[in-house]
């Protein structure tokens, strides 16, 4: 059995998001950004150095019985579920098998240094945590922060490919709304896949995405040569003092500088409004299985979310807890359902039949469990993956009746401008 | 204090059977409530007080198990049956009632639901709002055999049908949801199935 021990330690070098960036890619690490969380504030943690990592060969209880067995009051396990370990969660047979391969279907890390920051990269903490076992790949601090950066801080995105291409996806729509007339969905998220060749340090790509927007969960990830890097503004669910909250996002609004105006017809608008109903029934349907009747409550509806681009409309949603388990909430919750679309496992099914291709992490959740067993995961949205000189990400949207074909499809062609905008290209 | 029933709920495969499930154990906290998805053949052994019929995807056509579960049991039994939404599209169906595509289909939209008062919606507020997901109904103008069913609500937009009960046999529906958060008084017309249709 491993046994763990954390101990706080201090460091005498500055830190500031450059520095982070080169740890993570230097020893493979987790940069995550929290939002109202860690002491209540906003904070960046940064861990690097895996001395445990939980991928696909072990069960999603082995993460269980790590969360379990500790004490610690700081982030201590990181990790993501990938959209295509939905069928590790479901019952045989409804889900296929189809996964994009470039990624494992899901990784969690426990490492040697964690660092909580605030936003201004003041440090609050720092731990240093030890394996007890023989097989330790632990280095001492200085070593830890004395290395030559490799890295070109150069970088460029070329060969751009979609799929489904635009005919393929405006006819995915078509064939949503047929699904939706004949009673088998009410809305279902629909996604394309940009792919391009990719050269350079990917380090510094995900410095430029990081600095583009103001980062509620935003992530950047290294583990064995893959790279994660997100700007997602959305908490799928966290869970503190023996309750569940998650706060799904429906209904976007750029902000053009007449922000009244703006918001105003955000919080009114008919489409957007029933989306978010759905998804927030269905968030309450999810949690339900995981809570005690009777607790399960809409906190506030609509709440109006404002980021530095763009306007968002978010629920939150609350339940007491019944299990604490990691995977027993995994498999009430996952994958998030506004991602998915509504009834999630038809949904899920005809993403399926139209996208053809595996999601991988892309609209799965990554996140961190504390020392008390406490969990706190984003919806892996505006995430950019990069492996093998390969750069990839998906962009889509919730297609309902009332959606255009085109409309939506220039609204993927929007979303994906702004990547590569943030990325620099 | 009733006696402890056992009440099974049926679930089509749906996103919302956990907020009705919810929504039944506080209704009537002393009840067992077994939830059975619709391929668990295990339920062709049950024979429940009630048995809810939950939400889902598809047409009443394509409900499989649920129909054996009705020949087999349901009926034979004269089982107590509340369907929802889909479950009240199963029930009309099942009695030869045409089920359309609906002229307004409404996905996370509240409606005013015209009721009488009486039945299920007995002390329920006449300006009751529902929550709708569908995009199938039945139209009342084709609801022919009134020898069968008795309408017990409308939608104020369209007159579809948003509840009604079997003339013969214990049997009620309804189309909106009571288990939604945007449904007014979703409890109060589970109560009363209970009262009418299973405590009796």
């Amino acid at each position: 059995m491993l046994k763990f021990s954390a101990h706080p330690i201090s460091i005498n070098y500055d830190i500031g998001l450059q520095e982070a960036i080169n740890l993570v890619e230097q020893w493979n690490g987790t940069l995550l950004y929290t939002s109202r969380d860690v002491d209540g504030s906003n904070s960046i943690v940064l861990a690097f150095n895996p001395l445990k990592t939980i991928t696909e060969d072990q069960s999603l209880e082995s993460v269980d019985h790590l969360q379990n067995n500790h004490h610690f009051d700081f982030p201590w396990i990181f990790g993501y579920m990938g959209y295509d370990a939905k069928h590790l969660v479901e019952e045989n047979g409804i889900y296929s098998n189809l996964r994009d391969t470039d990624f494992p279907l899901y990784s969690f890390h426990v490492y040697q240094f964690v660092f909580v920051f605030n936003q201004q990269w003041k440090l609050k903490n720092g731990y240093q945590i030890e394996l007890n076992n023989e097989s330790t790949v632990a280095v001492s601090i200085d070593e830890a922060f004395n290395f030559s950066k490799t890295g070109s801080d150069s970088f460029s995105v070329s060969n751009l490919q979609s799929h489904p291409d635009q005919d393929g996806f405006m006819q995915g729509v078509k064939s949503i709304q047929k699904y939706i007339r004949a009673g088998d969905v009410y809305q279902v998220n629909l996604t394309r896949k940009i792919t391009a060749d990719f050269t350079g340090d990917p380090a510094a790509a995900a410095k430029s995405l990081l600095e583009s927007n103001r980062i509620e969960f935003g992530v950047f990830y290294k583990s064995e040569g893959r790279y994660l890097v997100s700007t997602s503004p959305e908490r799928f669910f966290k869970t503190a003092n023996g309750k569940i909250l998650t706060s799904p996002i429906k209904g976007t609004a750029g902000r053009n500088g007449d922000d009244d105006m703006v918001s105003n017809q955000l919080l009114n608008d008919t489409k957007n409004l029933r989306e978010l109903a759905m998804i927030t029934d269905l968030l309450r349907n999810d949690i339900s299985k995981i809570c005690k009747p009777g607790t399960v409550k809409v906190k506030e509806f609509p709440i109006l979310k404002t980021l530095k681009n763009v306007f968002h409309l978010v629920a939150d949603v609350e339940g007491e807890l019944a299990v604490s388990d990691f995977s027993a909430i995994m498999e009430a919750l996952f994958p998030g359902g506004s991602i998915t679309g509504c009834p999630k496992i038809r949904a899920c099914q005809i993403i399926e039949e139209l996208e053809q291709k595996g999601r991988g992490p892309y609209t799965g959740s990554f996140g961190y469990i504390n020392g008390a067993g406490e969990m706190d995961f984003n919806i892996l949205i505006r995430t950019v993956f990069i492996q093998n000189q390969k750069l990839s990400f998906n962009v889509g949207g919730g297609i309902t009746l009332l959606s255009d074909p085109q409309d939506e499809y220039e609204e993927t062609l929007h979303k994906a401008q702004n990547i590569l905008k943030a990325l620099g290209q | 204090m009733p006696m402890t029933k056992q009440v099974i709920l049926f679930d089509n495969y749906d996103s919302f059977t956990y907020n009705l499930l919810h929504l039944l154990k506080t209704v009537r906290s002393g009840y067992r409530f077994d939830v059975f998805r619709n391929r668990d053949r295990t339920i062709l052994q049950q024979i429940p007080h009630a048995l809810i019929i939950g939400p889902g995807p598809m047409t009443p056509a394509e409900t499989g198990l649920l129909q054996e579960y009705f020949e087999r049991v349901v009926e034979k039994k004269h089982i107590p049956v509340f369907g929802v939404c889909l479950g009240m599209q199963f029930l009309a169906w099942r009695e030869g009632v045409k089920v359309t595509r609906s002229t307004l289909p409404a996905h996370g939209a509240a409606t005013i639901v015209k009721h009488q008062q009486n039945d299920i919606f007995k002390d329920v507020s006449p300006s009751f709002e529902g929550a709708r997901y569908n995009s199938l109904e039945i139209q009342e103008r084709q609801f022919l055999p009134s020898e069968t069913f008795k309408v017990l609500a409308v939608a104020h937009e369209n007159n579809a049908v948003m509840a009604l009960r079997h003339k013969h046999k214990p049997w009620v529906g309804v189309q909106f949801h009571p288990e939604s958060f945007l449904t007014t008084q979703g409890a109060l017309v589970t109560d009363n199935f209970f009262n009418q249709y299973v405590e009796v």
